[in-house]
């Protein structure tokens, strides 16, 4: 989905070379014959909200959710499926996965290079990238809720860096930048999300 | 520790052309600025800084084409930097498959574009660039517009408090091209709370080990010396402790 903040172009990329059939847009008649939907992510919370909100966006994505068709979100893509987002100022979000955004810790600290994932369930299909480094590039983040989190990762504090609920998926880290490991990671949830997960 | 710091590397491109630079005033040509990042993509660096040297200068825009092509091939963060004067080159930069900016007159010039940048793609996505020499226990900021330096003090200049930025990249550009000859005394000169991604004359796994040693260096970046040795990035991981940095990659993709 474009929806004028994000790196499309790196996440089409990456898909483009997993043989995946990608387009980007924000056309709502193009997006509903689509397999899955993607939110990339970079940029700052109350742009993006007010972006999809412009485009009257966000209703059309409760649609998609309360239909249960597959989404995932990338970075920022992912914190919109929060309830809210203190970035800047205090902004609703989608309240498609409970829980908040929130700074790591009230010092501006970023979280921005290679981290691992810590996969809470052992006989998951993402057991095999526990432990894995992922590339992350954020400063807020989901609180800690192990109801909605898949996995975690700890930078100043811990957080889900995957969240999940129903078929909406969102991953704080950026599986298109994250080398070959992220290439399997996406390739992998791709194929789970579309034939139902 | 699981959080790792990062090993970057840097492809400076003029007319096009990736280039070694000596000092910001010799170059030699090395080749397309794609291979060179298809090359550092699947030797596994953490980052990958595209600088485009003269965009700024000649007062042209950022290399959007070159840029797309790079992100087109790789899968690793890119930071890109060069001709970015206003929030419409942010966007086009960051649509073109950049992951950060980097902006070096920008702030000195129009600082409350800064603050609308970082507040319109997040300020992680944020770099400052300051190239920097120290001479008689100061430490200097160098134009490489005016070519002058002019003394500053980090602590006090009011964007260092706003957190327009997430890194500042410190070049030292009298050492940049000469081994193992960055001045290490630098960093002291910035906050602890500043975060630093070290450039310019490292050329070395002891150099870069004593740089990691300072907690607010985050990142040390290479350029130059990858070209003159065979897997130059990979060692360079291997010597360093596994706790400190990603595993090297050697396979080809």
């Amino acid at each position: 989905m474009d929806y004028e903040v994000g790196n499309h172009a790196s996440v089409k990329a990456c898909l483009d070379k997993l043989g995946f059939i990608v387009q980007i847009t924000s056309d709502v008649s193009e997006i509903k014959v689509c397999d899955l939907l993607i939110m990339p992510g970079v940029g700052a919370f109350p742009v993006a909200i007010q972006s999809l909100a412009k485009k009257n966006l966000n209703n059309f994505l409760k649609e998609w959710v309360l239909d249960g068709r597959p989404l995932f979100g990338i970075c920022l893509g992912m914190q919109l499926f929060a309830n809210s987002s203190t970035e800047i100022a205090f902004h609703e979000g989608l309240g498609f996965i409970q829980g908040n955004v929130t700074q790591l810790s009230n010092h501006n600290d970023f979280h921005i290079g290679w981290n691992q994932l810590s996969i809470r369930e052992a006989n998951s299909f993402l057991s095999e990238f526990d432990g894995l480094d992922f590339y992350f590039n954020h400063s807020f983040a989901y609180d800690n809720n192990s109801d909605v989190s898949l996995a975690s990762t700890k930078y100043v504090r811990e957080f889900p860096s995957i969240v999940k609920h129903g078929q909406v998926i969102g991953v704080q880290f950026h599986p298109e930048k994250s080398q070959n490991v992220g290439k399997e990671f996406f390739s992998k949830i791709v194929k789970e999300l579309v034939n139902g997960f | 520790m699981a959080f790792k710091k990062r090993l970057v590397a840097s492809i400076l491109v003029k007319d096009g052309i990736a280039v070694q630079s000596f000092g910001y005033n010799e170059y030699l040509p090395l080749g397309n600025p794609v291979i060179l990042a298809e090359n550092l993509d699947r030797w596994g660096v953490d980052e990958i800084v595209i600088l485009s040297i003269d965009s700024t200068k000649k007062g042209i825009d950022p290399d959007l084409h070159l840029l797309s092509e790079i992100s087109k091939r790789v899968n690793t963060p890119i930071a890109y930097g060069g001709g970015i004067k206003n929030l419409k080159n942010v966007l086009d930069v960051i649509h073109s498959g950049a992951d950060r900016i980097i902006i070096d007159q920008l702030y000195f010039q129009n600082p409350s574009q800064i603050k609308m940048v970082s507040e319109s793609i997040g300020s992680q996505a944020v770099i400052l660039s300051m190239p920097c020499s120290i001479s008689n226990g100061k430490i200097s900021h160098y134009n490489y517009i005016s070519k002058k330096s002019e003394v500053v003090d980090f602590h006090s200049l009011p964007f260092m408090k706003e957190y327009i930025a997430s890194e500042f990249l410190l070049i030292d550009h009298l050492h940049e091209g000469k081994p193992n000859s960055f001045s290490e005394e630098m960093v002291k000169y910035f906050p602890n709370e500043i975060s630093l991604i070290c450039f310019g004359g490292i050329s070395n796994s002891q150099q870069v080990e004593r740089l990691f040693q300072n907690q607010n260096v985050v990142g040390v970046c290479i350029g130059n010396f990858l070209n003159y040795k065979e897997h130059y990035f990979q060692n360079i991981k291997l010597e360093l402790s596994s706790s400190l940095l990603r595993n090297p990659v050697f396979e080809s993709y």
